[in-house]
């Protein structure tokens, strides 16, 4: 008796570990590796903060090359945990992209600031190595371990700056906010489970099948809780009371790659998640309303706030509550060129977002924490390049023609009309138009105002970094070419099938 | 899908239903014979002497978290340890083993960076 059971339980083990294919998590664990060893370096006394920032970039390169390794065919792993194909390697090149541009205008910035702590490139890679663990997951489990990953390393980055009280403020206000939004998730999962018997994302996919979803109120409340969850980490409406402070008391380039990648990846999670029950029948009218809900308000009420922010970082951090939004009503569509048009609008949003706060970083030579919109004033008769290149930002942002802004924006809301869902593609557009006040507010200061004479704000100062301005120009060529040439790209994420 | 937390229903039911009986009972039968010495503190206890809300210093905490992380990891040991004849006779001895020993390289990695950046000095 003893015997059978111990070769079963061999057998077992054995089927177990051949699911083990380390393969598919070469990126994951190149840039968890590193992170390990750039913390390792930072013991090093000199120059340790330059060594990390070039090495940070080599492990983000070797690992985006990692993701071809693992092909274009879906393929599982780790006993059903880790589910990689086409969908997760470009949400991989994103994060590592985000990463890359992220240690690019962080530099100089933390350099001048006195926060060159080495550590900060190590937390940055930790974080990048949690966004991939989310995305690739196809397990609960593995979701909320890489989402921990994350937050606890975007916690210390927030706060980094330690002698700012913004800074710290920033840092234990989105710990709580977090935290808050991770009981959330776990309270989700745990629903989810207690309902169907299973963390794993097919498991769930075949138990709402057989079961119709709606009948099974514990799915229904589970589901509901991880989308709340999730819509913390987006900053959707009204789930967005943290975003402005934080966005204002973190370091610029922090607040850069906390503004584009955590985001991205949240949306990436309920992509994946929200497809298994794309084929329940009736699909569940509460959740179709509540993700169209979600979409509307946090257009509307990012634009409302937006409008009359006088601080630069806070209307930013409006705009990007509304261009998630936009990113919203293409996840409430529900079809798989929403799906495409999404990925787009994820590839434009972080070339626009990084670049506008790459140009910010440039500009606030010591003062960012004030940034104010009156600060502009003149700006294109004093330094006309850097006035030009943030009009281009803006104008993207905006979605003005030739820029990717418009292709991203046209590509979603086509999506949505393909859907049959025209009035809150509507809504989206007449949003958008909202939105084109407060960008262009700024490139009016910038144009048409004459310079302020005392504002304490010197816009002469402006010194250019090598590799701000590395950031700068790539996000700009991406802005116009891929503004200009979109079918190529759209083409390249119709393709993929989640 | 009720039925399956019965068990649990009747235990939550047995564990409050007991600890209140003995509570009530306590309260009803016992002798309520109050003198100072019976008041005070029991010889083990300390009369309190200023109030316990006060600020700690953060090397406390410090030390606190140090130790909840590399207390942690008994969640990992103890289990493998459990585990690992099943694997060894599976003939996956070696596997499991050096799972542990790249486990604890991490770990010594970790280690070797707060003894290095000085989190355990004291002064």
């Amino acid at each position: 008796m003893t015997e059978i059971m111990t070769d079963t339980i061999s057998t077992n083990l054995q089927t177990i570990i051949s699911t083990m294919r380390l393969g598919l998590l070469a990126p994951h664990l190149i840039v968890s590796m590193g992170g390990i060893l750039l913390m390792l370096v930072s013991l090093l006394k000199k120059a340790a903060f330059k060594i990390n920032a070039f090495l940070a970039i080599v492990v983000l390169g070797i690992a985006s090359v990692c993701a071809l390794n693992t092909g274009s065919d879906p393929q599982t792993g780790f006993n059903g945990m880790i589910k990689s194909d086409m969908f997760s390697n470009v949400f991989i090149w994103i994060y590592c992209a985000t990463g890359i541009f992220t240690v690019l205008i962080s530099h100089k910035y933390m350099e001048r600031r006195k926060i060159n702590v080495p550590e900060y490139y190590s937390l940055l890679l930790f974080a990048v190595s949690g966004l991939m663990f989310m995305t690739s997951a196809s397990d609960l489990m593995i979701l909320f371990v890489g989402l921990e990953i994350l937050s606890v390393s975007l916690f210390v980055m927030a706060g980094i700056d330690i002698h700012d009280l913004r800074s710290t403020e920033a840092g234990l206000k989105y710990f709580l906010m977090s935290v808050f939004a991770s009981a959330f998730l776990l309270f989700g999962i745990a629903f989810v489970y207690g309902a169907t018997g299973s963390t794993e994302y097919s498991a769930i996919k075949d138990f709402a099948l057989s079961n119709s979803f709606g009948r099974s109120p514990y799915l229904y409340a589970g589901v509901l809780l991880v989308l709340g969850g999730m819509a913390f980490k987006i900053s959707a409406v009204p789930f967005h009371m943290w975003t402005p402070d934080v966005y204002q008391g973190a370091p610029l380039p922090v607040t850069a790659f906390l503004s584009t990648a955590p985001k991205i990846a949240s949306f990436g999670f309920l992509f994946k998640f929200m497809a298994q029950f794309q084929n329940v029948q009736p699909y569940p009218d509460l959740l179709e309303d509540i993700v169209i809900s979600l979409a509307v308000l946090s257009m509307i009420v990012g634009n409302l706030l937006a409008l009359n922010q006088e601080d630069l970082k806070r209307m930013l951090a409006y705009s990007s509550i509304t261009h998630m939004g936009y990113v919203m009503t293409a996840f409430a569509s529900r079809s798989d060129t929403a799906i495409s048009a999404a990925l787009f609008y994820f590839a434009a949003y972080i070339f626009m977002n990084i670049g506008i706060f790459a140009v910010i970083a440039v500009i606030s030579e010591n003062n960012d924490k004030n940034l104010t919109l009156e600060n502009f004033r003149g700006m294109a008769q004093k330094k006309p390049a850097m006035a030009f290149l943030f009009m281009i930002f803006l104008f993207s942002l905006a979605g003005i023609p030739p820029l990717i802004g418009f292709a991203a924006k046209f590509f979603v809301f086509s999506a949505v009309i393909q859907s049959g869902l025209y009035g809150l593609a509507v809504i989206g557009i007449l949003n958008s138009a909202v939105s084109a006040y407060y960008y262009l507010r700024v490139v009016i200061n910038m144009y048409l105002k004459a310079p302020e004479q005392d504002s304490g704000f010197d816009l002469n100062a402006i010194k250019y970094g090598m590799a701000e301005m590395l950031a700068i120009t790539s996000c700009i060529a991406a802005i116009i070419i891929l503004g200009l040439q979109p079918t190529s790209l759209i083409h390249f994420f119709e393709k993929i099938a989640l | 899908m009720f039925h399956s937390f019965g068990p649990i229903l009747m235990q939550l039911v047995l564990a409050i239903g007991f600890a209140g009986a003995i509570v009530a009972l306590t309260a009803i039968i016992g002798p309520k014979k109050i003198n100072p010495v019976k008041m005070d503190s029991y010889e083990c206890g300390v009369d309190p002497f200023a109030d316990a809300r006060g600020a700690f210093h953060v090397k406390f905490f410090l030390v606190a978290v140090l130790f909840i992380l590399f207390d942690v990891e008994a969640i990992f040991v103890i289990p493998w340890a459990g585990s690992f004849l099943a694997f060894k006779k599976a003939g996956l001895g070696l596997f499991i083993y050096l799972e542990m020993a790249f486990f604890m390289a991490i770990l010594l990695a970790g280690y070797y960076y707060i003894l290095k950046k000085g989190a355990l000095k004291w002064e």
